[in-house]
């Protein structure tokens, strides 16, 4: 979890704000070694 | 290779080499465990410099190369024994009890009058790093230690490692195409191309300097200008994007 994120989830629902879901998108180590290589490459 | 700098940390820590095929890898791992000759530069391993005291080295590392390279007609526990001799373990007591030592961790030890020929893949390949390990090396090098192994024998083989490197305190390099080998295991990385090193960090820095920062997907039953205000003032958030139509 990312440290920012209860607190955002806390100012949505004082925003009167119903959240159905959260989830965190981190790019994996494979997405940055494919791109560093690609960047290599060209 | 051309001038890659690489510093480890003496004991409980793994660091991967990540690159494509042709990087270097494998030639990195040869010269720093003096299987083959630099042509300039240098480098230690544990305290020992690879161009003047070869023999040092050897004894300082352990090594699984991309081959196995065991001896087919000798039974599991004469492979260990032969080179448990030729590292100079000549205790029959210690050399015994550390060959036990190392099957049972590995799980051969019920094997170990078996003829390697006989063994899978996984099987030779758990008995090469227990080899490996039969002096007690400080620093273990292991070059591909799951390529060409079905998805059971490398994740088992995966999780003896991340034992290993918690139980020995070993310094361990590995090297990998295998990302995922490379994150359960490194607490660092460093991805090399053409010989050189291109960039160092653990996994996490690396994610986020070059394929970006980490995203927070929240959905929302409604959307509305004020609490797009609300999460924008959060001081941890650095952009906001709403999509209404998801």
């Amino acid at each position: 979890m990312l440290t920012g994120t209860p607190e955002v989830v806390k100012k949505i629902v004082e925003a009167n704000g119903l959240v159905l879901g959260v989830n965190i998108l981190r790019p994996s180590l494979e997405e940055a070694y494919l791109k560093l290589i690609k960047e290599e490459q060209t | 290779m051309t001038a890659s700098i690489l510093k480890l940390k003496k004991g409980k820590s793994s660091v991967g080499l990540l690159g494509p095929n042709g990087a270097g890898k494998t030639t990195t791992v040869r010269m720093l465990a003096c299987l083959i000759s630099p042509s300039g530069g240098s480098a230690k391993v544990g305290g020992y410099k690879i161009s003047e005291n070869p023999l040092e080295v050897r004894q300082t590392v352990g090594i699984l190369t991309e081959s196995p390279s065991l001896y087919e007609r000798l039974t599991a526990y004469e492979n260990m024994d032969f080179f448990a001799e030729a590292y100079s373990l000549s205790d029959p007591q210690e050399k015994s009890t550390r060959i036990r030592e190392l099957l049972d961790f590995f799980d051969l030890w019920e094997r170990r009058n078996d003829k390697v020929a006989g063994f899978s893949k996984g099987m030779k390949q758990k008995l090469a790093i227990a080899r490996a390990l039969v002096h007690k090396p400080p620093v273990l090098f292991l070059d591909e230690p799951t390529a060409g192994l079905d998805p059971e024998a490398a994740k088992e083989v995966r999780d003896l490692m991340e034992m290993l490197s918690r139980r020995e305190k070993h310094t361990i390099l590995l090297c990998t195409h295998h990302l995922e080998d490379a994150e359960k295991l490194c607490s660092r990385v460093m991805m090399i191309s053409r010989g050189k090193s291109v960039v160092v960090g653990t996994p996490d820095e690396l994610r986020e300097r070059i394929a970006g920062k980490p995203t927070v997907q929240i959905a929302l039953k409604k959307l509305d200008s004020g609490i797009i205000e609300a999460v924008k003032k959060v001081s941890q958030v650095e952009q906001v994007n709403a999509d209404r139509n998801t």
